[in-house]
């Protein structure tokens, strides 16, 4: 026999009333649902003119989702190999980077990112970062920076909860104590380190890739301007300002000079 | 100046020839050990002491009956006592009985530097140690001593055998009712012969003579590599029996440990005791073994030194193949034998056939040949036999195992446009035969992927304010964590400061009883809770002994601090108004009760907010 809720009210009906930020949470859950199943869709979509050889429409399709404000991984790398398919290898590498950004592990993309650049007629002089920066950067590089960060803010928890034992059992186990706090702080520098080096590129420096198949990169932001030094598609290059039509870019060797915004793509 | 130290140096000089000489006459040599009755698997600590004097070498005890002594180090004393000054050495030795029975030690004499020195004697009393509870007498009467309670045996597998023949060798370990640690494997001579390395040591009970030994067996197998008649061991172990310095228990500590004994009140001899090991090497008997040559007569043509019981099996990776093609041959051999002594087996006419070099592989009780084989033209038909012989040392014979003619298709070899067809061969014969792979590959985009993977709808985590927010909480919960650790310390080490804590909370509880037993008009109750209130708060508050607070207080300590008098007041007439209710509680009316609980609270607020 079923006991009578206290107000006299079914017990479905009565969850709602009690738990609105239950309600809200469904809610957005289903709105969530509903965005990502449309977004799948035209995925799809865009996948299906990609195999018919509809390269065009493919892309569009793809940069309908980006224009919803959803991305992806897989997004941008079908993006790029659609970009591919038309030759056009420097929006092709751009795409490919984007992708990297969200999914740095995948070997596909890792494969496919290789072959691009190796198709680049004049390719660009990579600089080595010294060693130990190179190989913090090599293994940090393998996350995102979401991944980064979360992982970051374990070893912040680890940290923080290491030194709450210590606080409270600090002088029984002090050595063990020592050892845990010493590998996780290092661990935690050193990703730290790295993370802040990633935002600092980010925001700051500003990654792009050159989509025209030659550009001009000008000693001043207008037409008339000397010329430096030509980029070429495919070029990695960081945008440092932007005025009007122009972004003022560093090449990886130093260099800095005016390109048009048209040129180029930013990460 | 120069003078007096002079005659200071040659003071000096003669009051340590002085000394040396009153020394050499003044030694005296005492032996004592720590215990005079002794079990089996127990030992005793003998102490050799020289009085008077620091400057002796370390006897040496050798072949003491009854006794195996191992010298543990020295221990020198010096004392002065009303000016005179005594010193001593000490040498101390384990003693380890090997046998019981009653034995004396001594006189010991010892010799040094001219001057034989004689100790006096001791007497030892080796028992068998207390019985197991259950333990026949044929247990007792059969370990007499410790060479029964610890042994090696070693057991050859067979007494004759052929050269190259295997032979096991059994060593076993028997220990009864003792602790043995850092057990080696063993050794043992074996001119004449080679060694297999030992199984892995297997452990069991095994009853020997009435007595159940705990066991350790070494396996591993010999082989004859001269002809003639040779001696295999002794086999020696050496590891380190635990020892319990004997005292009043005469049991070893491992007894309940390893055999059950039980549980009784000798657990607390147990961890007072003290235990020491003592390195030993156990040797068995040797054994004798006569290693043969193989018949000489009735060896066949294949024959290369295999000996053992052997069975030979045959695989062919295929039979159709094209000219050219390898064919990969697997022969196994199993059974028991010498497999070190397996040479592969051989094609009897291998005509026709490039055959390359077997690669090998020994397992348990099998070894697998591979070979690889290249029929060169068309006309082959089939594989030809293949042989294997070996002496069987069970039937004392040769004895050969032929496998094949096996047939196979050859055909015509493609022609040079053609791809070759390329099988899977192990990887060194591959090369060998020139088959390495070269192919022209293409190069294009790996395909699209077929899910659109994880969305992610808005910038990166670390501009998220929530993410961002949530980084605070444990670090709060940390710092709550630290000042909590922090108070509760304090509160551990400062009396003081724990009982200011303790004050109001105290009075809060006072003051709600008392104002109980104002609505029940208990005035008795009422004013013996303010007083007991008062008293405990002004002896937490001020740090003073909570039984002598009394009116008094207020007058030798409270005074001095110039606190309020108007607060002052009212504290005396509380401390009056109590001692009033303690002799004539009847006279308590209800408004002076009011009164008095007004004034309470009004104190113990002011208390509360003044500097002190």
């Amino acid at each position: 026999m079923k006991r009578p809720s206290s107000r006299g009210r079914c017990p479905k009906q009565s969850i709602w009333r009690v738990n609105p930020l239950l309600y809200l949470i469904v809610c957005a859950c289903a709105f969530a649902a509903t965005e990502s199943k449309d977004a799948a869709a035209l995925f799809y979509k865009a996948n299906s003119y990609y195999e018919s050889g509809e390269f065009l429409k493919a892309i569009d399709a793809y940069n309908e989702i980006s224009r919803q404000g959803q991305e992806s991984g897989n997004l941008y790398y079908n993006t790029g190999g659609a970009y591919f398919k038309l030759g056009e290898l420097g929006r092709a590498i751009l795409y490919y980077e984007k992708a990297r950004v969200l999914i740095p592990r995948d070997a596909d993309l890792k494969s496919n990112l290789e072959y691009a650049a190796s198709l680049i007629e004049e390719p660009q002089e990579v600089l080595q970062r010294p060693g130990w920066a190179g190989l913090l950067g090599g293994l940090t590089n393998q996350f995102d920076i979401d991944g980064l960060a979360v992982f970051i803010w374990v070893l912040y928890l680890l940290l923080l909860g290491l030194a709450a034992i210590n606080i409270l059992y600090g002088a029984r186990i002090k050595k063990a104590l020592t050892i845990l706090i010493g590998a996780a702080g290092l661990m935690f520098a050193a990703s730290s380190a790295s993370f802040a080096v990633r935002v600092y590129e980010k925001e700051f420096l500003r990654p792009a890739i050159v989509i025209a198949k030659e550009a001009d990169c000008a000693f001043e932001p207008f037409e008339r301007s000397t010329v430096y030094f030509k980029a070429h598609s495919g070029d990695k290059i960081f945008v440092l300002s932007q005025k009007k039509d122009w972004s003022r870019i560093r090449r990886p060797d130093g260099k800095t000079a005016w390109v048009r915004n048209d040129a180029i793509g930013i990460i | 100046m120069a003078r007096s130290f002079v005659i200071s140096v040659i003071l000096i000089l003669g009051a340590i020839s002085y000394c040396g000489q009153s020394c050499a006459k003044d030694i005296n040599f005492e032996a004592s050990v720590d215990s005079n009755i002794i079990s089996i698997g127990e030992s005793a600590r003998l102490a050799l002491t020289f009085y008077g004097t620091q400057d002796i070498s370390v006897p040496e005890l050798n072949n003491i009956d009854g006794f195996e002594a191992r010298y543990i180090g020295p221990s020198k004393v010096m004392s002065i006592v009303n000016g005179r000054v005594s010193n001593s050495v000490t040498h101390n030795y384990t003693l380890l009985p090997l046998k019981t029975g009653d034995f004396e030690l001594g006189p010991l004499r010892f010799d040094y530097r001219g001057d034989t020195y004689i100790s006096n004697n001791i007497r030892i009393k080796v028992i068998e140690g207390p019985r197991e509870k259950g333990e026949g007498p044929l247990g007792t009467a059969s370990r007499p001593d410790l060479s029964s309670r610890i042994f090696l045996t070693m057991s050859l597998g067979k007494t004759g055998a052929y050269i190259n023949e295997p032979i096991p060798v059994t060593i076993k370990l028997y220990i009864n009712k003792l602790a043995a640690r850092d057990i080696q494997f063993p050794v043992f001579s074996q001119e004449g012969f080679s060694k297999a390395d030992f199984e892995e040591p297997k452990q069991y009970r095994e009853a020997l003579g009435g007595l159940v030994y705990d066991c350790i067996e070494f396996d591993t197998r010999i082989f004859g590599t001269k002809v003639g008649g040779f001696k295999v061991g002794p086999a020696e172990v050496t590891c380190s029996l635990v020892l319990r310095r004997s005292g009043k228990r005469a049991r070893t500590p491992f007894e309940e440990d390893f055999f059950g004994g039980g549980f009784d009140e000798s657990y607390f001899d147990d961890f007072f005791s003290h235990y020491e090991r003592y390195p030993m090497t156990l040797k068995s008997k040797e054994s004798a073994v006569d290693i043969a040559a193989l018949p000489s007569e009735g060896a066949p043509g294949g024959f290369s030194g295999s000996i053992g019981d052997f069975q030979f099996v045959l695989g062919v990776s295929q039979k159709d193949v094209r000219a050219g093609d390898p064919i990969t041959l697997k022969m196994s051999i199993y059974g028991n034998g010498n497999f070190n002594t397996i040479s592969a087996p051989k094609l009897e006419d291998a005509k026709g056939f490039k055959v390359y070099d077997p690669q090998v592989k020994t397992e348990d009780n099998h070894r697998v040949f591979e070979q690889v084989i290249i029929p060169e033209s068309e006309d082959i038909l089939e594989i030809p036999k293949i042989n294997f012989s070996f002496f069987n040392p069970r039937t004392g014979r040769y004895e050969t195992i032929s496998r094949g003619p096996m047939p196979i298709t050859v055909q015509k070899a493609p022609e040079a446009h053609e791809r070759p067809k390329i099988v899977e061969l192990p990887h060194r014969a591959a090369r060998g035969a020139g088959l390495e792979r070269r192919e022209p590959l293409g190069r294009d985009i790996i395909y699209i992927k077929d899910s659109i993977g994880r969305l992610k709808k808005g910038g990166p985590l670390y501009k998220n304010k929530g993410f961002l927010i949530i980084q605070l909480v444990p670090l709060l919960a940390l710092l709550a964590v630290f000042i909590t650790r922090r108070r509760a310390e304090r509160l551990t080490k400062d009396v003081r400061y724990a009982r200011l804590l303790r004050a109001p909370k105290a009075a809060r509880r006072g003051i709600k009883k008392a104002r109980r037993c104002l609505r029940e008009e208990k005035p008795a109750d009422f004013y013996d809770t303010i007083f007991t209130t008062l008293r405990s708060y002004l002896g937490d508050r001020f740090h003073l002994p909570t039984g002598g607070i009394t009116r008094n207080i207020i007058d030798e300590t409270l005074k001095a601090m110039r606190l309020d008098e108007e607060a002052l007041k009212k504290l005396r007439e509380l401390f009056d108004e109590c001692d009033l209710a303690r002799y004539a509680s009847s006279r308590m009316s209800r408004e002076r009760m009011n009164n008095s609980m007004a004034n309470l609270e009004s104190v113990i607020s002011y208390f509360e907010r003044a500097k002190l």
